[in-house]
C-alpha cells in the first residue's frame, strides 16, 4: 500500500485542528516539510525495503570493477531516480544463477595482492565501498572473463520525497508516501506530534488543543512503528528464531 | 417579519419624528437619504456585513500568471475571507439563454453543472450562483439576469475546490526566493494585499499573490463588501436582517428628531433600537466620550 502525500496532510491538519485557511498554524510546505521528516525520521526504526532487479548491471569484460546502478527502477514511484543503498546486497550472475560471496575491502585486498594483472575468469567475490556522492562502487575476484550481466537484490533506504523529481509529475501533491497502513498511521502522529510541539501556546488554545498530548502522539506514534517493524520481521523472518511479540 | 425597504425606512423614521408630511415637510429628500445611509452605516458596521461570491473574472483583472501576482477588479472589497484555486478544467462554459429572470435555459445541455456553482457572463449580476437544476436544459440562478440573449455562460465550481492558505506576504516572498522545499503543481499558499497606487481607477484595489506561480488557474473569493448606500431607485434594501434594517428607521429617527425642535422623542425612540444594535452604540459612544479604547 502507498498513499499520496496530500492524504496525509489532510490528516495532520485534522488532527491538529488547522482548518482554517484563513488564519492557519501551518501551511502546505511546512506541513508537508514536517511529513518528510517524520518518514525519514521514521523509516530509521523499520527496516528497508527490499528491491530485486533482473540484469541490473553488468560487469564488463577484463573489467574487476563495477557500479552499482544508482537509478530506483521498480516499486519506488516517489524515487528521485538516485536510489541509496541501505546496505545489504545480493549479486547473482545471471549466467549461471550463482551468487557472489561479499567480502570486505581488505579481504579483497589480501586476496589480490601480489597479483599485477587482472586474473579474469567467473567472479566468485565481491567488496564494495561508497563514495562520497554515494555512488556504491565494487570490486570482484577474480575479474570477468566475459561480460557478466548480474541480478541485484538489495535494501534501499527510504526516500526525501521532497526530492521527487518523477517523470509524470513532480507536485508533491502525488508523491507517494511508501508505508503500510501502520506506517501511514505511525507518520501522522509523529508529524502531529511535531507540529504540536512546536506550537506557540496561543495558536494551541486556537485549535482546542493541549499540548501535552504532544507527547503522548509521540508515543502512540512510536508504538505503531513498532508493530510495523514487528509485520515486517515475521513477514521476513522463516520462523526459526523467536518472533517479535507486541 | 421582512427586511424593509427604503421606502418603509423613511416612512417609519418620519412618522417617529411625527414629521411625515407633504406639505412644508421639513427634510428635503436628499436629507432624507443622508440621514437613512448614515444610520445604515452604523448598523452595518455592527452586524459585520454578510458574505459575497466573485468569481475569478469579476475578483481579477487576469487569470494566472507564472509570477504568481495578479491585480483586482473588485473595488467593493472590505474583507477577501476564502480564496479558492480552480483549475481551468472545473469550468464549464456553455451556450445559454438568459430570459430576464432567473431562469437560463440550454439546448447544448448543462451536462456536469450542479448546485452552488458560481456564474458568470453577459447579463448576469456578479455573485450569482446555481440554486436549482430543475432538467438537463434549464436551470435557476440566484439572481434574475438582466437581459435576455444567449450569451456563452462559464460555470465555476468551488463547493469542493481547494482553498489557498493566507500567509503574510513577507513568508510568501521567502516560499518564492528558497528551493528547499517540494514542488507543487496547484498554487498554495497566498497572500492579498492593498497595493499602494496614485492612479484612481487603482484605489481601493487589492493585489492577489499567490505560491507556488503557475497557470491554470483561476481563483474564486468569498468576501465582506464594503459599505454601499441605498436609494429609493436603485439598491433599494439595505443588506442586514429584519431586525436590522428596523433600527436604521429609528437611528434615522433620532437623527432627525433635534434638527426640528422635538429632541425630547429621542429616549423613547432609542429605547425601541434593538439590544445588539443598542449595546453596541453605547459602547461606541462611551468610548468616544472618555477617550479610552474599547477594551
Amino acid at each position: 500500500m502507498a498513499i499520496p502525500l496530500r492524504k496525509v496532510r489532510d490528516r495532520v491538519r485534522g488532527r491538529l485542528n488547522d482548518t482554517d485557511a484563513r488564519k492557519p498554524t501551518f501551511v502546505v510546505p511546512q506541513l508537508d516539510s514536517a511529513i518528510c521528516d517524520a518518514y525519514l525520521a521514521l523509516s530509521s526504526m523499520l527496516p528497508a525495503p527490499m528491491l530485486y532487479t533482473a540484469s541490473a548491471f553488468t560487469i564488463s569484460a577484463g573489467a574487476e570493477t563495477f557500479a552499482l546502478p544508482t537509478a530506483a527502477t521498480t516499486g519506488w514511484t516517489g524515487g528521485d531516480g538516485q536510489a541509496e543503498y541501505a546496505g545489504l546486497v545480493d549479486i547473482q550472475l545471471a549466467s549461471t544463477g550463482t551468487y557472489l560471496q561479499h567480502i570486505s575491502m581488505q579481504q579483497m585486498h589480501a586476496i589480490r595482492d601480489g597479483s599485477p594483472t587482472v586474473l579474469t575468469a567467473k567472479p566468485e567475490r565481491y567488496a564494495l565501498y561508497e563514495a562520497s556522492d554515494q555512488t556504491v562502487n565494487g570490486y570482484c575476484y577474480p575479474g570477468a572473463k566475459v561480460a557478466e550481466v548480474c541480478n541485484l537484490f538489495r535494501t534501499l533506504a527510504y526516500d526525501d520525497l521532497r526530492d521527487y523529481v518523477g517523470a509524470s509529475t513532480d507536485d508533491l501533491d502525488d508523491v507517494e508516501v511508501q508505508f503500510s497502513r501502520l506506517g501511514v498511521a505511525a507518520l501522522v502522529q509523529y508529524a502531529a506530534s511535531g507540529l504540536l510541539a512546536s506550537m506557540v501556546k496561543e495558536d494551541a488554545e486556537l485549535r482546542r488543543l493541549d499540548k501535552s498530548v504532544a507527547a503522548s502522539w509521540r508515543k502512540e506514534a512510536e508504538e505503531l512503528a513498532y508493530r510495523e517493524a514487528m509485520r515486517r520481521h515475521n513477514l521476513e523472518d522463516p520462523g526459526q528464531v523467536q518472533r517479535w511479540e507486541a | 417579519m421582512a427586511v424593509l425597504t427604503y421606502s418603509e425606512i423613511q416612512n417609519l423614521a418620519l412618522d417617529r419624528a411625527q414629521a411625515n408630511v407633504t406639505t412644508d415637510a421639513p427634510f428635503s429628500s436628499a436629507e432624507i437619504a443622508r440621514f437613512i445611509n448614515d444610520a445604515y452605516a452604523d448598523v452595518w458596521e455592527i452586524a459585520g456585513g454578510s458574505v459575497k461570491l466573485a468569481d475569478s473574472a469579476t475578483a481579477w483583472a487576469s487569470t494566472a500568471t507564472a509570477v504568481g501576482t495578479i491585480q483586482g477588479a473588485l473595488s467593493d472589497i472590505n474583507e477577501v475571507l476564502h480564496i479558492y484555486a480552480v483549475s481551468s478544467a472545473a469550468l464549464q462554459s456553455i451556450a445559454c439563454t438568459t430570459n430576464s429572470t432567473t431562469t437560463v435555459t440550454s439546448s447544448a445541455l448543462f451536462g456536469s453543472v450542479t448546485i452552488g456553482m458560481l456564474v458568470s457572463g453577459s447579463g448576469i449580476p456578479a455573485g450569482a450562483v446555481v440554486t436549482a437544476v430543475a432538467s438537463t436544459s434549464s436551470l435557476t440562478i440566484s439572481k434574475a439576469a438582466t437581459s435576455g440573449t444567449t450569451p456563452t455562460l462559464v460555470f465555476t465550481k468551488i463547493v469542493d475546490a481547494a482553498e489557498l492558505d493566507r500567509v503574510e506576504y513577507a513568508q510568501l516572498l521567502h516560499y518564492r526566493g528558497v528551493q528547499g522545499y517540494g514542488t507543487y503543481a496547484n498554487p498554495k499558499i497566498c497572500s492579498v494585499e492593498r497595493a499602494s497606487t496614485e492612479t484612481a481607477t487603482g484605489v481601493n484595489l487589492f493585489r492577489l499573490d499567490y505560491w507556488p506561480g503557475v497557470t491554470g488557474f483561476y481563483f474564486p473569493i468569498s468576501y465582506i463588501p464594503q459599505f454601499t448606500p441605498i436609494d429609493s431607485a436603485t439598491i433599494t434594501t439595505p443588506d442586514v436582517n429584519d431586525l436590522e434594517s428596523r433600527d436604521i428607521s429609528l437611528l434615522t429617527a433620532a437623527r432627525m428628531c433635534p434638527l426640528i425642535g422635538r429632541a425630547e422623542f429621542v429616549p423613547s425612540i432609542l429605547a425601541d433600537v434593538s439590544s445588539r444594535t443598542a449595546a453596541t452604540l453605547e459602547r461606541k459612544m462611551q468610548a468616544l466620550m472618555s477617550g479610552d479604547q474599547d477594551k
